[in-house]
């Protein structure tokens, strides 16, 4: 009788509840071991763009140096829906364990387009220090 | 009910909860296209005449850089009453054509990996080296 009533109920729940086991891959990962190379000779961006292919991003840094960024995304985790309606009033709510941050790796170039530096780790590590906006010039 | 019975409506109740999606953004990159690019001679305005518009211009100082793209995305799902499982896989054509102060080519860069998503289970392992260079032989156009 409880199994039967546990049954009915997860039926009943599934219009209001889900759990969910989520997988999100997207874009290739760069090889360590590539950029450790590209780093010591001081690559340039010739070098740079045939051993790593296209990057996700090109950005102009504030102090004048180019950055190109390759991101790639392999994550997992668990994940909770919860929609109840409430006097004509739908409510939702999402518990989300799988922190969808993308891993990075940022290389720096100078104007001659010579690799100056490269920083891997979280994307939005990068592109919230780096990415800044030019400051507006002085009005007159 | 025989155990061939159970198993075709098992099998019959679990593919009504199954979901295969596929996005895609933009058109394929044409790598013959890029083939007939010359950095140091093809103007920006031969590289719009021949790839179209791109989808995004960067100005980096007096230089510029375009970039093309075209995503593909497949999404595979199934529910078991309130449990879901979800694998999302999203791979990308790219190319950025880089272009002195004098809008000349200097620099391409391109990947080529649309091809490549797969629908899969969340626990399952794709993209392995041989499993790409299996898809790679399958895509159209010479650079692979």
């Amino acid at each position: 009788m409880r199994g039967a009533a546990a049954v009915l109920l997860t039926a009943l729940l599934c219009g209001c509840v889900s759990l969910r086991f989520d997988r999100r891959r997207g874009f290739e990962p760069v090889d360590a071991a590539v950029l450790d190379e590209l780093r010591a000779n001081r690559a340039d961006l010739t070098a740079c763009l045939q051993r790593l292919g296209a990057p996700n991003l090109v950005r102009e840094q504030p102090d004048g140096r180019i950055a190109l960024v390759w991101a790639w995304l392999d994550q997992f985790g668990w994940g909770i829906n919860v929609s109840v309606n409430v006097r004509n009033v739908a409510l939702s709510t999402d518990v989300d364990r799988n922190r969808r941050h993308m891993k990075g790796a940022v290389l720096f170039f100078d104007d001659e387009l010579r690799l100056v530096d490269v920083d891997c780790g979280l994307l939005r590590d990068f592109l919230t220090l780096r990415d800044r906006r030019r400051p507006d010039a002085p009005e007159d | 009910m025989t155990f061939a019975r159970c198993c075709g409506l098992a099998a019959l109740l679990l593919l009504g909860a199954c979901y295969f999606g596929r996005a895609t953004v933009n058109e394929p990159l044409d790598p013959d296209a890029l083939r007939t690019l010359r950095p140091g001679s093809t103007t920006a305005q031969q590289a719009l005449e021949l790839l179209g518009a791109p989808s995004d211009v960067v100005q980096l100082g007096k230089r510029s850089a375009w970039r093309y793209d075209h995503s593909v995305q497949k999404e595979a799902a199934t529910w078991l009453l309130i449990f879901a499982l979800l694998n999302t896989d999203q791979r990308q054509d790219r190319m950025w054509l880089f272009f002195d102060e004098n809008d000349v080519l200097t620099h391409v860069g391109a990947t080529f990996a649309a091809h490549r998503p797969q629908y899969a289970f969340p626990w399952e392992d794709v993209h392995e080296p041989e499993d790409a260079a299996r898809r790679d032989a399958d895509r159209f156009g010479p650079a692979r």
